[in-house]
């Protein structure tokens, strides 16, 4: 089954964390097409290294003006945290 | 005369062939965007999307005034006007404002989609440019929000992304018309209800960008404009009246400033990305309305050119006027597209460039404007090669440029992160006039131009025979 790939925004990513996080997402491969860039705050577990986690989906980070960082970490969500930033 | 709505003013637009037909199927993620940021650079007619992918029975309108000959036609002028011309003529119509009409049935209600069907994806929203924050539905349209206590309307422009299917989020600052409204709202503890008009006329955004009074409506503006009263309709969940021939409608609230989503970044309007992702205000939507076929209009802003710096010249006028109701010996004011403001004045006073920096700074949207450029009559602010001309010989680089603080815009590229965020900002003159104490006639250097070094007589006969020594 093709990995699900999600980008977040950070000009720092150890800020970001690994482990379980609180985190804004956008969909970037939704099954309906019209979906994608829509922004969800969910909990996940992340990590930087993507091999440590083989049946996680693809995480992009972008910094905060747009460009994208060469390096995707991973991404397992696990639960939706609503529409609004706490 | 002016189009009545886009569907006519693209009829125009066709006559003067400013407008391509992209009759082949495009990708809305960010292959609509490319197209129309490249037509727009390369200033070429604007591209009506046909067939776009996911979207069928929706079209789009790239960058309709992305240049002076569409906002020509938009005037309803000839597409040929000149830029000088086309300020004059904004200027002398704004000054007979033209009260709207209130229409019962409106083409902007053909279709209504209401409460769980709302669904902000259903509509042919592009994904402009790649890195942008989300798809931006509002970009060149028309924000309209109602005072609390009083009849005041604002049509302003504010940027809008799609956060979800039924909140979309953006920018609205404390001290805007619409961030203004807001607060009498949080005071008592309600949101403040608006509308999103997509495609409603071009003149529209053109009066929403103009820095209008408190208390005056814009839409009365844009029937000035237009050259006839602006047909509105009322919204379908508030009391909102709302432009009929819009193609798109977009109804709901602005909930309270302590609920924040995350919008940026975008391509802004001084060319770029400037501002960072960050917390902004909500938009929560209840009723889309839109006419059949609907034409979703965008603009691609980003470096020179787009909609955006076309309008910037018309609002020159605004400027003159303030100007000379203040007494300033003002001849012209030229907006540069992306540029600075150029004052031409009959100077009788020394420091009149910085009265003039002052007073166009102490205004309401004086702040936008950080580089002012004040020359002598005799210069052509219209003519950028004459403006840098003087700016080089005329401006001492130790005596004549005045930089100050100044309210910072939250969006300038020059302005740190901790500067925008606390709207820190500076402003510059550069005065490029001659010197009142220098002596006219043994000081002040002769400008060597047709009109300043020959006789009168020599000019005019050169002129009067200027065919007939082979010139065209």
């Amino acid at each position: 089954m093709a990995k699900k790939e999600y980008d977040t925004f950070c000009d720092d990513p150890t800020t970001l964390g690994e482990g379980k996080v609180v985190i804004a997402i956008r969909e970037l491969t939704p099954d309906n097409p019209r979906k994608k860039y829509l922004t969800r705050y969910v909990e996940a577990v992340i990590s930087k290294e993507p091999e440590k986690m083989p049946d996680a989906d693809i995480l992009w980070l972008r910094w905060q003006r747009g460009r994208l960082h060469p390096k995707p970490w991973a991404i397992k969500v696990q639960a939706e945290k609503g529409e609004f930033l706490a | 005369m002016a189009a009545k709505d886009y569907r006519e003013f693209i009829t125009k637009l066709e006559k003067v062939g400013e407008v391509v037909h992209v009759e082949r199927e495009v990708d809305w993620d960010l292959e609509v965007g490319a197209i129309t940021r490249r037509a727009n650079e390369m200033g070429l007619p604007a591209p009506l999307f046909e067939n776009i992918k996911d979207y069928p029975g929706f079209r789009i309108l790239g960058g309709p005034v992305a240049n002076f000959r569409r906002m020509a036609v938009a005037l309803g002028l000839p597409a040929e006007t000149s830029i000088k011309d086309m300020s004059n003529k904004y200027y002398a119509r704004s000054q007979k404002r033209i009260k709207p009409v209130i229409v019962k049935k409106a083409p902007c209600q053909e279709n209504v989609v209401m409460g769980d069907d709302v669904d902000l994806t259903m509509l042919s929203t592009p994904m402009g440019a790649d890195g942008d924050g989300g798809r931006y539905l509002g970009t060149w349209h028309t924000v309209i929000t109602k005072d609390l206590d009083s009849e005041w309307t604002n049509w302003g422009s504010y940027r809008q992304m799609i956060h979800n299917e039924h909140i979309m989020c953006g920018l609205i600052a404390p001290f805007q018309d619409a961030g203004k409204m807001q607060a009498k709202y949080v005071a008592k503890g309600l949101n403040m209800p608006f509308v999103t008009a997509i495609g409603d006329h071009p003149c529209s955004v053109l009066a929403a960008g103009t820095p209008l009074g408190v208390g005056e409506d814009e839409v009365e503006l844009a029937g000035a404009l237009i050259g006839e009263p602006v047909e509105l309709v009322k919204a379908k969940t508030c009391d909102i009246l709302v432009p009929a021939r819009a193609e798109i409608i977009i109804e709901g609230e602005v909930l309270s400033p302590e609920v924040k989503v995350d919008e940026g970044p975008f391509a802004e309007a001084h060319g770029y990305r400037a501002s960072p992702r960050m917390p902004r205000s909500v938009y929560k939507v209840n009723c889309i309305t839109f006419r059949d076929n609907p034409i979703f209009v965008f603009s691609s802003t980003g470096v020179p050119m787009n909609d955006g710096y076309v309008t910037a010249p018309l609002h020159g006028g605004e400027w003159k006027k303030l100007l000379l109701d203040q007494g300033i010996p003002v001849k012209d004011v030229y907006v540069a597209p992306g540029g600075p403001v150029v004052v031409s004045v009959k100077k009788f006073y020394s420091n009149i460039a910085n009265h003039v920096a002052c007073l166009i700074w102490g205004s309401k949207n004086g702040f936008l404007h950080t580089h002012i450029i004040v020359v002598d009559e005799d210069v052509d602010p219209f003519n950028m090669s004459e403006v840098l001309h003087a700016l080089v010989t005329k401006c001492h680089p130790l005596n004549n440029i005045h930089a100050t603080l100044m309210v910072g815009a939250t969006l300038g590229s020059f302005l740190s992160m901790q500067d925008r965020t606390y709207l820190r900002g500076a402003a510059v003159v550069f005065d490029c006039t001659w010197p009142l104490d220098w002596n006219p006639y043994t000081e002040v250097p002769t400008r060597c131009s047709f009109t300043g070094i020959y006789p009168k007589e020599v000019q005019e006969k050169v002129l009067a025979n200027w065919k007939k020594y082979g010139f065209k």
